[in-house]
């Protein structure tokens, strides 16, 4: 007997293209040929025939699916029956059920919130009607080799592109001042935007009074909707008077109109709006800039634009040799602020990519935590129900009808779960998160089409992650084996295993995250910050002000112990420059000070000398930190010399390393050096111990009375650093909140396994207990099942958490203890704590229960 | 055999001729083969099976699937029958082309 067969490939091609019903008979043909030929023409022809034969018959007569059913399926009888059965079943199994929907919708309401604030923070600009046509003008200029574009151009150009520039149909300048503003008799700082007037017809704000766009007389100004309710409260605002201040003279205006807050996220913030003629008038054009955004038309797109603004260019590198343009590109306003951080004096901020990270991975995994679940639980409670099913096999359910069964009892809960999550996350999560972050958001279901399409994503998402496997799982059993009684879940048991395992170490590691942030914030909090920061005032200097002036008035009060000056000051503000030692180079953070201003701040020396009293700052010495010495392997007897701003320094004097900038960040090389009086912006004022807060006011006065047109500004060292604990504070509670949860997901998780464990093996119990099994027996038992889940948990949870917190608080933390045994042993003890109780209330019900009862049922 | 179902093509007509031959044992395969052994002609197993459709689809064959048996791997096949309607139209042809040879001038020598 010839054992040749037709190709394998071929023959497997055609089972699959051909339609079931012709496959037979095709088949059959093909194969009969086949070894036909074998025998007239040899293995070679044959194969090559057969392959031809079923190409050739590789077409749609053969391919296409018949449908010979002559009845039609009631889809929706069924549906409805699908629905009923579903519901029953809920209620049935309430317990695990619960579980389920209190775990799905806990998850979904911790992603509703990552999402409505990602969305909120990457999603701006996107309101106006004209938003797609509003580009900001960003000349690129070519300084140092590097190209630097900028978000303003100077007001002649402006005015050039809307009179040159075809495609152009609007041109709308805005530049934005502090200014001080009086009405009432109060006074206030606050932010006024100078605009064109045309402003309101290229951008959307929603007219609340009077008439938005009446700034384009001089003399009124247009407020927005918040800032009439501080000003006025409930009073009608149109036609009150403001007095603001303006190039030191005093100003009144009258208000013309209030618009209300945008339909979206605008990185543009308006307050007190004033034509821009007020800003020009009085200014040379040539040195003053504005952000410039242009309105372009149909016919024109960006790129023609962009090729348009040449004579724009070529008018600017004509009338400025020193400020040469390269081009002139366009910012989209959709991208505007996300692009920011490339844009010089643009508007709007970048997203913020480590609270980005660490709220989507909350989210995922809390949805991982509960997802897994839900499987875990729906498996087992679908083993319960294996007689329905095979029932339903036997009077002709397909597995496809079965499946769909499945998914439709799925979808009620998880639609149920949605409802719930949605109504968690706008009544606790939204406002506990608000406060937290200091954010302002709301869950506006009805208006939100983005989050209408998330939440749609997240049901399908949920409803096929969480359902699929059981479906398909369940509907896989054969009848005949379901009603011999022998269906063995056992086999799958590595699956329920291995996802309990997955969410108990997701627990540890979040519990770890969770004790590591608590310890690490309270061990910042009394840090020692690197310097003296107790009864130090600092003081702004105003523009118009000069440092010994102010020295002078704040010397002749009884409680200044001590008065130095500085530009920028250690905690907030502060420079960066590029310095060059001979070969090495790198960006250090310099502070320009008074001789005695290291002295004052209780900058610690550590050798070599501070700066001498009364040296004339010709003097070209600095003092370095540690970190500077060791950056650059520098010491006292081994110095090289310092470049920067094309001057050479000598290192005098070394100070210990002190915390310029919040516990965030790890102290790089820093440097005092000597700066003139007329460089000073701050001046730092040392008081009698415990007077710092009540000398607030005092401080404030005295500047507001040499200037009284800018705001004071006064801050107190010691509360220099309050925000950044605040923010730490906050994402503390975020790890905390997590780990609370992730514990609650996996102890009902745990919850749902034991119990579906022990009402099934229920007979079991009853017949060990009849036979004389103790109850520390019939609970040894169940234990045993979970240990080794729980002792593996802990283990791999422990060490990857090592891994991963450690990678968490590096970004977080400048400087943190790393994971040493206690936080993890804590973690452990935690889990296992949870876990034991949880098992517990479970083998009490056990221990009670009476075995006539159970092995009386059915 | 309404239509344009009433004409038949020149293949059509050889595998129908065919199918009556092999009367019952007429299946795919075995058509081809005949035709091969008949005329030398080799069809390729996709047109004998388009054709046999097409004819049943007129009206002028049956078919049935057979038993199972021993060769081709237990895979039943599908045997074609002519129908009344098939040997009447077979007959047309027939006649038909007699009618027209008839007309044929003898050739002139």
């Amino acid at each position: 007997m010839n054992k040749k067969k037709p190709p394998k490939w071929a023959d497997r091609f055609l089972a699959w293209y051909c339609n079931p019903k012709l496959l037979e008979q095709i088949q059959g043909d093909v194969h009969e040929l086949f070894y036909w030929r074998l025998e007239e023409k040899g293995a070679e022809r044959a194969n090559r025939a057969f392959v031809w034969d079923v190409i050739r018959l590789f077409k749609w007569s053969n391919i296409k699916r018949t449908k010979r059913k002559t009845q039609k399926i009631n889809n929706i009888a069924m549906f409805k029956n699908y629905f009923k059965i579903g519901l029953r079943n809920l209620w049935k199994q309430r317990m695990p059920s619960a579980i389920n929907i209190i775990g799905l919708s806990l998850a979904i309401g911790c992603c509703i919130v990552s999402f409505k604030w990602i969305e909120f923070n990457t999603v701006k600009d996107n309101f106006h009607d004209k938003s797609d046509d509003i580009y900001l003008v960003t000349p690129v200029r070519i300084v140092d080799g590097y190209r630097n574009r900028y978000g303003r151009v100077r007001l002649d150009v402006g005015d050039k592109i809307a009179s040159e520039v075809p495609g152009v149909d609007e041109v709308v300048r805005l530049r934005q001042s502090e200014v001080k503003i009086q009405a009432n008799d109060n006074t206030f700082g606050n932010l006024v935007s100078f605009a064109d007037p045309n402003f309101f017809q290229v951008f959307n704000f929603p007219e609340v009074h009077g008439d938005v766009s009446s700034f384009r007389d001089l003399s009124t100004v247009v407020i927005s909707e918040s800032f009439a309710e501080t000003m006025f409260g409930t009073e009608y605002p149109i036609g009150k008077i403001l007095r603001i201040t303006l190039d030191g003279e005093v100003l009144n205006f009258e208000i013309g109109g209030v618009f209300g807050k945008p339909g979206g996220n605008s990185s543009i913030r308006l307050e007190l709006m004033l034509n821009f003629e007020i800003f020009r008038r009085g200014k040379d054009q040539r040195n003053s800039t504005a952000n410039t955004f242009v309105l372009i038309n149909e016919q024109a797109n960006r790129l023609i634009t962009e090729t348009n603004m040449a004579s724009i260019v070529a008018y600017q590198n004509a009338s400025d040799e020193r400020n040469p343009y390269e081009e002139i590109k366009l910012e989209p306003l959709t991208t505007m602020a996300s692009n920011s951080d490339q844009i010089y004096g643009g508007l709007g901020n970048t997203v913020p990519m480590a609270p980005v990270v660490v709220l989507t991975c909350i989210g995922i995994f809390m949805l991982v935590l509960s997802i897994s679940n839900y499987v875990n639980i729906s498996t087992m409670m679908a083993m319960k129900r294996v007689k329905e099913i095979g029932v339903r096999k036997v009077i002709g359910g397909q597995r496809r009808q079965l499946i769909m069964q499945f998914m439709v009892e799925n979808l009620i809960l998880c639609v149920l779960a949605m409802v719930i999550g949605a109504l968690l996350a706008s009544a606790f999560f939204l406002p506990w998160f608000n406060d937290i972050s200091g954010s302002t958001l709301t869950l506006d279901i009805g208006r939100h089409k983005n989050l209408w399409l998330f939440l749609g994503a997240l049901l399908l998402f949920v409803t096929f992650a969480s359902g699929a496997y059981p479906a398909f799982y369940i509907s896989s059993f054969k009848p005949v084996v379901i009603f011999r009684g022998m269906q063995k879940s056992r086999s799958k048991r590595w699956l329920t295993s291995s996802l309990l395992t997955f969410q108990m170490i997701l627990a540890i590691i979040t519990i770890v995250a969770g004790v590591m942030f608590v310890h690490t914030n309270r061990v910042n909090e009394s840090r020692d910050w690197g310097y003296d920061q107790y009864s130090k005032l600092v003081v702004r200097v105003p523009d118009k002000v000069t440092y010994p002036t102010l020295k002078n008035e704040l010397e002749k009060l009884a409680d200044v112990k001590d008065i130095a000056g500085s530009r920028g000051f250690i905690g907030l503000f502060f420079d960066r420059r590029k310095v060059v030692l001979e070969d090495q180079e790198d960006y250090v953070v310099i502070f320009p000070v008074t001789d005695n201003y290291a002295d004052l701040m209780g900058v610690r020396l550590k050798e070599g000398q501070s700066f001498d009293e009364g040296v004339n700052t010709q003097h070209r010495s600095i003092l370095a930190n540690e970190a500077f010495m060791n950056r650059f392997g520098l010491s006292l007897d081994n110095l090289k010399p310092v470049t920067f701003d094309s001057t050479t320094y000598t290192v005098v004097g070394v100070v210990e390393n002190f915390h310029y900038s919040s516990f965030s960040d790890i102290i790089r090389p820093a440097l005092f050096k000597l700066t003139p009086e007329d460089d000073i912006t701050h001046v730092t004022v040392e008081v009698r111990e415990g007077a710092a807060l009540a000398m607030m006011e005092t401080l404030r006065d005295i500047v507001e009375r040499l200037e009284p047109e800018e705001p004071a500004e006064v801050f107190v060292q010691e509360a220099i650093f309050d925000h950044h604990f605040e923010e730490m504070n906050g994402i503390r509670n975020i790890m905390l909140f997590t780990a609370t949860l992730s514990i609650l997901l996996s102890a009902m998780g745990l919850f749902g396994l034991v119990s579906i464990n022990i009402s099934s093996r229920i007979k079991d119990f009853g017949i060990k207990k009849v036979l004389g099994a103790t109850a520390r027996h019939l609970s040894n038992d169940v234990y045993k099942k979970f240990a080794v889940i729980l002792a593996i948990a802990v283990v791999v949870g422990g060490s990857l958490s090592v891994f991963i917190i450690e990678m968490l608080l590096d970004s977080a933390y400048g400087y943190h203890e790393s994971i040493g045994i206690i936080p993890l042993l804590l973690a452990a003890i935690i889990l296992l704590f949870i876990a034991f109780i949880t098992i517990n209330t479970q083998i009490h019900q056990v221990r009670k229960m009476n075995p006539a009862e159970t092995l009386r049922v059915e | 055999m309404k239509g344009k179902g009433n004409y038949i093509g020149e293949l059509e007509e050889l595998v129908l001729l065919v199918v009556g031959i092999l009367n019952e044992e007429a299946y795919a395969v075995a058509v081809l083969k005949e035709i091969k052994d008949q005329t030398g002609r080799e069809v390729n197993i996709s047109a004998i099976h388009a054709v046999l459709n097409r004819l049943e689809e007129k009206g002028w064959l049956t078919s049935n699937m057979g038993g199972a048996s021993q060769v081709r791997g237990g895979r039943r096949k599908r045997y074609y029958h002519l129908t009344s309607a098939g040997r009447e139209m077979l007959e047309q042809v027939r006649s038909l082309r007699e009618r027209l040879y008839n007309q044929l001038p003898a050739p002139s020598l």
